[in-house]
């Protein structure tokens, strides 16, 4: 990472700048972010929004560490994600991000109780304080009655539910929400979108929401729209 | 990430829960399948070993017991026959020493013959305990005490169909003064019959007392030699050899019962090593069985595997989680296989007792439909050859190795499955359903 990013970034959470992803296929390349800049500082509440296929998941993968960028630099709570190597992208996923899903994504054979510890068993390997932090999480967005109920038991915004408990259990330092709400009905959306903002907010979070919802990007202190590849704050 | 966690994934991914509606995803049924498989290729194996190992030490036995000795010293250069039974019988460690002399003749009652292995031996021999376990008495009584007793093996007995209290003629070729062979002819009468329970003894052992057979054997066909026991034969194969070593008069050569019988006990454990690596391929065939469902698993997990790694799980740990998964599935299949193999090969006997009863029935019922002669009877071992009841040896310690190499392999069928997990890409896995 250059030096002047690594000082404008000091008391940044996420700084990412003149991030490129293009697709090449044998017939074409397929540019979806075309230099994208993005800075979030601590406890930041950002959304980003744009039309379909714009490349906003993209983005959100690159911020996360899930996927790497064709060029530019990203580092998100101090780690260089276009260098870090697997290892370093795997222990980054575990301790600085969270990630809440369009699809809950639960693990079906795990009940709420266990997908909700889980990333805090894997990382310190301590069950007990692993499980007991994931009661105070489920108590926290309601579904202290649903710890042993496994995902095919509970419904859309439940299931949601849990993945923002799971989403908070490290105590990330930023979580990544891909259009949380999108498969959910209007009530059970409005009860997440709320869960997830109040407990950003409690907890100091960063908090980065691609959405498509006009009302859930209104409510996020910083705002972007990502259009033709570029990212730009409303 | 560390091993308590790795192992609960595990456990969650490979045996998981049952849908709402019941029902196994189908990598959880290859899985199953895969165990499986592992258990039945095993049972085979164990069964083979225990059962091979059985008879091998059961045939041995009978030969050691009952035709070798432990050890035999012969005399090269030497007459003193009593001086060296004497001698090996005060050796320490020495349970018993014998003289025996050995010929061939030729065997004849009610008109009958049959080619008999001639042995002379003491009766305290046939009485000494380590003989009797092995040498049944089917009628009569197994007693030497008269000049011209004989023991008969069972299937010579029937054969010529005697009994005891018959006198049979022993008929032995001798050099005439011309150079010719001139016949012998010893009367000797049936003090009892006796088998070893293994056919290939029964039909050619006849057994007189040792003093006779050295008077009236034929010198030039007969050779005479002393018959030593000491200790567990099997444990020790060397130590009546080692425990006479020395100690007999000058001019007799000792050999171990393995120098003697060297060429059938390596038959018999090349037999069986042949055996138990065509049955190590069934093996191999089932850790890629392992592999194939773990293949499935991954292909069918590809979602849940892009979680673990979203939440922070390495490649290094995900491809833990399977590679141990396979050595679990292989080391259940394993235990599984082991346990049916016990079972099996403890009731080999039953079994094949049940399996000739089977097919005997059958074959009675189609020769009685198709109105032709009565079968003879079948069986599954050809009672000549073989032991007439197989004995069971259950040797733990290959069993354990049998074990510990399916885990191994299946360790190694799961290498291949569990570094396509570690490499999958999280966003491919999400776009999986």
């Amino acid at each position: 990472m250059n030096e002047e990013l690594m000082d404008e970034s000091r008391d940044d959470i996420l700084v990412c700048s003149r991030v490129r992803k293009v697709f090449a296929s044998e017939a074409e390349e397929l540019e979806i972010l075309g230099g994208v800049d993005l800075r979030l500082g601590r406890g930041d509440r950002a959304s980003i929004t744009g039309p379909s296929g714009c490349g906003k998941s993209t983005l959100l993968s690159i911020l996360g560490g899930l996927d790497r960028p064709s060029s530019g630099e990203v580092s998100v709570g101090g780690v260089d994600l276009v260098r870090s190597g697997d290892d370093g992208l795997s222990a980054f996923r575990a301790s600085v991000v969270g990630f809440v899903f369009q699809f809950h994504y639960l693990l079906k054979d795990f009940t709420a109780l266990e997908n909700a510890m889980l990333p805090a068993y894997m990382l310190s390997g301590d069950r007990k304080a692993a499980v007991a932090k994931a009661r105070v999480l489920l108590e926290a967005v309601g579904l202290g009655g649903r710890l042993s109920h496994v995902p095919a038991k509970l419904s859309g915004g439940e299931r949601q539910r849990v993945a923002i408990a799971r989403a908070l259990i490290n105590d990330p330092a930023i979580v990544l929400a891909d259009e949380p709400t999108g498969n959910l009905d209007r009530a059970s959306a409005k009860a997440v979108e709320d869960l997830l903002f109040e407990l950003a907010e409690r907890r100091g979070t960063t908090l980065l929401v691609v959405t498509h919802d006009p009302g859930m990007a209104e409510r996020a202190s910083r705002r972007f729209v990502l259009r033709d590849g570029a990212l730009a704050e409303s | 990430m560390r091993g308590s966690p790795i192992a609960f994934v595990s456990a969650r991914f490979f045996i998981g829960r049952r849908a709402a509606d019941g029902a196994r995803d189908q990598a959880r049924k290859a899985l199953a399948g895969a165990v499986l498989s592992v258990a039945l290729s095993l049972v085979p194996l164990i069964t083979v070993m225990q059962v091979a190992d059985g008879m091998i030490q059961g045939i041995s036995a009978r030969y050691v017991e009952l035709g070798t000795y432990h050890a035999q010293a012969f005399p090269f250069a030497s007459q003193d026959l009593d001086g060296a039974r004497e001698a090996a019988a005060a050796s320490p460690g020495v349970t018993g020493a014998w003289l025996e002399t050995q010929s061939v003749g030729v065997v004849f009652a009610n008109g009958r013959r049959e080619g008999a292995a001639v042995r002379g031996v003491e009766d305290s021999f046939i009485s000494d305990g380590s003989t009797a376990a092995y040498l049944r008495v089917e009628a009569g009584e197994a007693r030497l005490e008269r000049p011209y007793d004989a023991l008969v093996g069972s299937a010579m007995a029937a054969k010529l169909g005697i009994a005891p209290g018959d006198v049979i003629s022993l008929i032995s070729l001798r050099k005439g003064q011309d150079g010719g062979m001139l016949p012998r002819v010893t009367m000797l009468t049936v003090r009892g019959l006796v088998s070893a329970g293994y056919r290939d003894l029964d039909a050619q052992w006849l057994f007189m007392r040792q003093d006779t057979a050295f008077r009236v054997l034929p010198k030039e066909n007969a050779r005479s030699f002393i018959g030593i026991k000491a200790g567990d034969p099997f444990s020790d194969p060397y130590a009546a050899r080692d425990a006479v070593e020395g100690r007999l008069p000058a001019g007799f050569s000792v050999y171990s019962w393995r120098d003697v019988e060297r060429n059938l006990f390596e038959s018999l454990a090349s037999t069986r090593t042949m055996l138990l690596l065509i049955m190590a391929v069934t093996v191999a065939v089932a850790a890629i069985n392992v592999s194939s469902a773990l293949t499935t698993l991954v292909l069918e997990r590809g979602q849940e595997i892009a979680v673990m790694k979203s939440l922070g799980a390495g490649p290094a740990d995900l491809a833990r989680i399977f590679s141990l998964g396979g050595a679990a599935i292989g080391g259940l299949g394993a235990v599984l296989g082991s346990i049916g193999g016990l079972l099996v090969s403890l009731r080999i006997n039953d079994i094949l007792a049940f399996l000739e009863s089977l097919a005997n029935r059958w074959r009675a019922v189609a020769a009685a439909v198709s109105g032709g002669a009565a079968p003879e009877v079948f069986k599954v071992l050809d009672p000549a050859y073989y032991l007439e009841t197989i004995p069971v040896n259950v040797p733990f310690g290959e069993i354990a190795v049998v074990v510990s190499a399916t885990v191994g392999l299946s360790f190694l069928a799961a290498l291949g499955p569990a570094r396509r997990a570690a490499a999958l890409s999280p966003l491919d896995g999400f776009r999986r359903r």
